[in-house]
């Protein structure tokens, strides 16, 4: 038994051989047993991955989940159809607002930036302090 | 006049009363005065003749320094500000920023300044407004770079301090030997 006959075996079992070929196959069936047994197992295996298949059930309606499978399928394929050069200049408006958006972080940081005299350089100073004499005295060196 | 045509408009009148004696209030800031003087044991030159002798009462504040003389190069006035600092430029090497604090006490900065650099905060201190309308006296000082042993005194006291009060509560002061 050549593979081509194994192919139309399973065919037959799945219903799907064509009906010219039906009545040979069938003829086969009965008067050769290996052909019969492959036949039965091919059959078996279907039964059984019918019986004790998982069930997956979907929480949406056929028509919703469908729907979304459509819909991305028809952005993908949107989004396949937009000229390269376009998504660039998309890119490339959006890039001016990284630097603008930086620029007014900075400016927000000046002008909230309270009023005052700067941090001053290391500079060895002594103090002198007397409220008797009502004086501060910083001695920079 | 029709009082009632003004009456919707009480509140924003009011509002306005409010904001300009805040401002009329806000323009008694407080006046410090800032000078720049030159200590050393040298007599007044006679070709510096914009200087003059520093107040004795604030001399006698720090009359343990052991400079003999000490004259105002320059000396400058100006109200401080919480709103924004105030920077008196006393030299073309040394200035003073001033900022009101608002909580009674002015932040001060000494600054040093040099031809085509940004200026350098070289020494900061808070004075107390309370005490310098009492006379307190806020002195820096450092050895004079161009003049070997001679100083330089930025002194900042109340504008309008008058020697009576620099001298108020303060004991006679002795003599250093």
């Amino acid at each position: 038994m050549n593979l081509e006959t194994l192919l139309e075996i399973q065919a037959y079992a799945d219903g799907e051989l064509s009906s010219g070929r039906v009545a040979e196959i069938e003829r086969l069936l009965a008067v050769d047993p290996r052909a019969k047994a492959q036949y039965l197992e091919l059959v078996g295996v279907r039964n059984a991955i019918q019986e004790h298949e998982a069930q997956t059930v979907v929480p949406e309606t056929r028509e919703f989940f469908w729907s979304q499978i459509q819909r991305r399928i028809a952005q993908a394929e949107k989004a396949a159809a937009t000229p390269v050069r376009e998504r660039y200049q998309r890119w490339n408006v959006l890039r001016w607002f990284a630097p603008v958006l930086a620029l007014a972080a900075v400016l927000a940081v000046v002008s909230v930036r309270q009023p005052g005299v700067s941090t001053p350089i290391e500079v060895t100073t002594v103090t002198f302090h007397s409220d008797a004499d009502g004086v501060t005295f910083h001695w920079l060196d | 006049m029709n009082y009632h045509l003004i009456a919707p408009f009480r509140a924003l009148l009011a509002t306005f009363l409010f904001v300009a004696m805040s401002g009329a209030l806000s323009a008694e800031e407080f006046r410090v005065k800032a000078q720049l003087a030159w200590g050393t044991n040298d007599d007044k030159p006679a070709s510096e003749r914009g200087l003059h002798e520093l107040n004795p009462a604030i001399r006698d504040k720090f009359r343990h320094l052991r400079w003999t003389n000490y004259f105002v190069v320059k000396e400058l006035a100006a109200p401080v500000s919480a709103k924004a600092s105030k920077r008196l430029v006393l030299s073309d090497k040394c200035a003073v920023d001033l900022h009101d604090k608002g909580d009674g006490q002015i932040e001060i900065g000494i600054l040093s300044l040099k031809p085509n650099q940004p200026a350098t905060v070289v020494k900061t201190d808070v004075a107390d407004i309370a005490k310098m309308r009492k006379g307190h006296v806020y002195v820096f000082g450092g050895d004079t770079k161009e003049k070997w042993d001679d100083a330089w005194l930025v002194i900042l006291t109340a504008d309008d301090l008058s020697a009576a009060t620099v001298n108020a509560g303060k004991p006679q002061s002795v003599k250093a030997p």
